[in-house]
């Protein structure tokens, strides 16, 4: 062999021929492995024993979460919107899409008043409410048309809407109250405090049931029935999100599963019971106190488990109810659950670019913080990008730079 | 309403079809990062490769009409992002290709979150030293395939190597970091002994 040929071969790739089992993990990884690749690789895994440790730490380095605390890409956009507006390439910024904003931008800081003077107005809207009670019937009337709280008469029906990012306090005739949380529905029907005391919920609230013996006070929802007597109780059940709730802060409640009436749970106080519209049938923690579940039987079968309720945050204060006092709060929820909550109390569409990010966890509450205060907020525990364009929310992970 | 994440081929047909700003502002935000590292490590300017970037995307949108054509839009990113880089670099300085040796690559895998980094192990720390302090060509097409979830057949078109290259690039990388485990675990056995 010449010298030149030793050369050429310097110049070409390393000379090193690493293990095959190397390669073979770096597509198993990427997901690019045939079936035949991944036999190979078990293989010889199941050969190379001391290769365990190094397999594990670079199969957890490759799939952990990537993020890095670089620049957001809300100022990226802007500035690449610029640019595109120079180029005199055709754009609509009038976008209906885009909801009111002319120019895509980050949610000014006016919004937090805004939502303080919802909160007055309801001061006001409940003040009126105890007066019109005196009456001996519910008239809970809007000041004016544009408002957080729509209230329709309709088939001997009423009913009470909450808008997106607004909530609501009510007094029904009986003398109960009911806090409605953000895209709530409440109703019910003429008779309601003398014949019977039934309701129909979509969405949350916090009830505060007066007491009545003689007339059990029922709340319908798709997924549960809740029956009480007198007692205070939130009540969460979004019919798009997949889980509902009915958590009791004093007195006793009965929760009948939509489908299947006889089973009934009796909830002490601090207990919470959560139901799923999955099929299979998971018990969490406490078994119900009376009858356990059978899986198959009902339809639509239910995932119901009885839970503690979460840890309180101050002196008073569940998570679960915090809501009812215009406070936003989470215990270590995924971010998914975070954000459901968010989408609700910020009238927003929440976007995330990468799925798995959705796993990730926070704890934490906000009261007059703007929706891009605590996404800032939020940031800090973990890091991650937003954009607000209109009433949509794009999250994405950090780049690497 | 409930929360769907979009694909890439509806984002791809919104903006096509629909002329959808808020698809175009999505697949801006999915893609604007990971291309302004790559564009980055061509050109070795920040500023220089947002610019590029961002062109890149304005011709997305100038050209929309005709997007549903396009059978890989990912890749197109990366390839237009790659093309629009070197054109810039031949016009500055006069050179004919792409010179994948002269790459930097800087690859930061973790937060700065002083939080996190104490949870994160010591192994996983040395792990992303060591990938940082791989050879820049390798790096990139770790980065590439690990972080940008880049086909290897693609990065193989994209950087104009070999797949064999490719392949043999991964095999180096991931022994190197089997290499910096073994001595890592092994330093803290000797130390116990």
């Amino acid at each position: 062999m010449g010298d030149w040929e030793a050369f050429l071969v310097l110049e070409e790739e390393p000379i090193v021929m690493p293990d095959r089992i190397w390669y073979l993990l770096s597509i198993k990884l990427s997901g690019e492995a045939t079936q035949a690749e991944l036999d190979e690789f078990y293989i010889l895994h199941e050969q190379h024993p001391e290769l365990e440790e190094a397999i594990q730490h670079i199969t957890r380095y490759w799939l952990q979460p990537k993020e890095t605390p670089t620049f957001s890409s809300a100022p990226d956009w802007l500035k690449h919107l610029e640019r595109l507006k120079a180029s005199g390439v055709e754009w609509d910024e009038a976008d209906s899409s885009f909801a009111d904003s002319d120019v895509l931008s980050v949610v000014s800081v006016n919004e937090p008043a805004h939502r303080i003077r919802q909160m007055k107005w309801w001061m006001v809207a409940a003040a009126v409410f105890i007066i019109s009670l005196g009456a001996g019937w519910l008239a809970f009337i809007r000041p004016s048309a544009a408002g957080d709280q729509m209230i329709l008469a309709k088939n001997n029906k009423n009913e009470f809407v909450t808008r997106p990012a607004s909530r609501s306090q009510l007094s029904l005739p009986d003398g109960s109250k009911v806090w409605l949380n953000a895209s709530s529905k409440l109703s019910y029907e003429s008779g309601f405090g003398e014949e019977n005391r039934n309701v129909w919920l979509e969405g949350e609230g916090f009830f505060e049931v007066s007491k009545n013996k003689a007339l059990p006070f029922i709340i319908h929802t798709s997924r549960m029935d809740v029956k009480v007597t007198g007692t205070v109780f939130n009540v969460r059940a979004y019919p798009q999100e997949a889980t509902s709730e009915t958590a009791l802060i004093e007195g006793s409640v009965e929760v009948a599963l939509s489908g299947e009436k006889e089973w009934k749970y009796h909830l002490k106080p601090h207990q919470k019971l959560v139901v799923d519209e999955h099929g299979l049938i998971a018990e969490n923690s406490n078994k119900p106190q009376h009858k356990a579940f059978s899986p198959a039987v009902t339809i639509p079968a239910f995932t119901a488990s009885l839970q503690s309720l979460s840890k309180p945050l101050a002196d008073q204060q569940v998570v679960e109810t915090a809501w009812v006092y215009n406070l936003l709060s989470f215990s270590d929820e995924s971010f998914r659950q975070v954000t459901n909550k968010m989408e609700k109390w910020y009238g927003v569409t929440i976007r995330f670019m990468e799925a798995d990010m959705e796993n990730w966890h926070f704890t934490g509450s906000f009261k007059d913080e703007t929706l891009a205060e605590a996404l800032t907020a939020l940031k800090v525990s973990t890091a991650f990008n937003f954009v607000i364009q209109g009433n949509t929310v794009f999250i994405s992970k950090p780049y690497t730079k | 309403m409930p929360y769907k994440r979009m694909l890439l081929p509806e984002l791809q047909h919104a903006i096509a079809t629909d002329d959808d700003q808020v698809a175009y502002a999505e697949l801006f935000a999915r893609f604007n990062p990971p291309l302004v590292a790559f564009v980055h490590s061509i050109v070795h300017q920040k500023e220089a490769a947002e610019e590029i970037v961002s062109d890149v995307f304005i011709r997305i949108w100038q050209k929309r009409k005709t997007l549903d054509q396009v059978q890989n839009l990912k890749m197109y990113l990366y390839v237009s992002a790659r093309n629009y880089a070197v054109n810039k670099l031949r016009s500055k300085n006069h050179q004919l290709s792409l010179q994948v040796e002269e790459l930097s690559v800087d690859l930061q895998c973790f937060s700065e979150n002083p939080h996190e980094k104490a949870v994160i192990a010591e192994v996983q720390k040395e792990l992303h030293r060591a990938v940082n302090g791989l050879p820049e060509r390798c790096k990139l097409i770790f980065k590439l395939v690990k972080e940008d979830g880049l086909r290897q057949k693609e990065v193989a078109e994209l950087l104009h190597l070999s797949p064999k290259t490719i392949e043999n690039q991964l095999a180096i990388a991931l022994s190197k970091l089997a290499e910096t485990i073994r001595q890592a675990t092994g330093q803290k056995k000797e130390n116990k002994f």
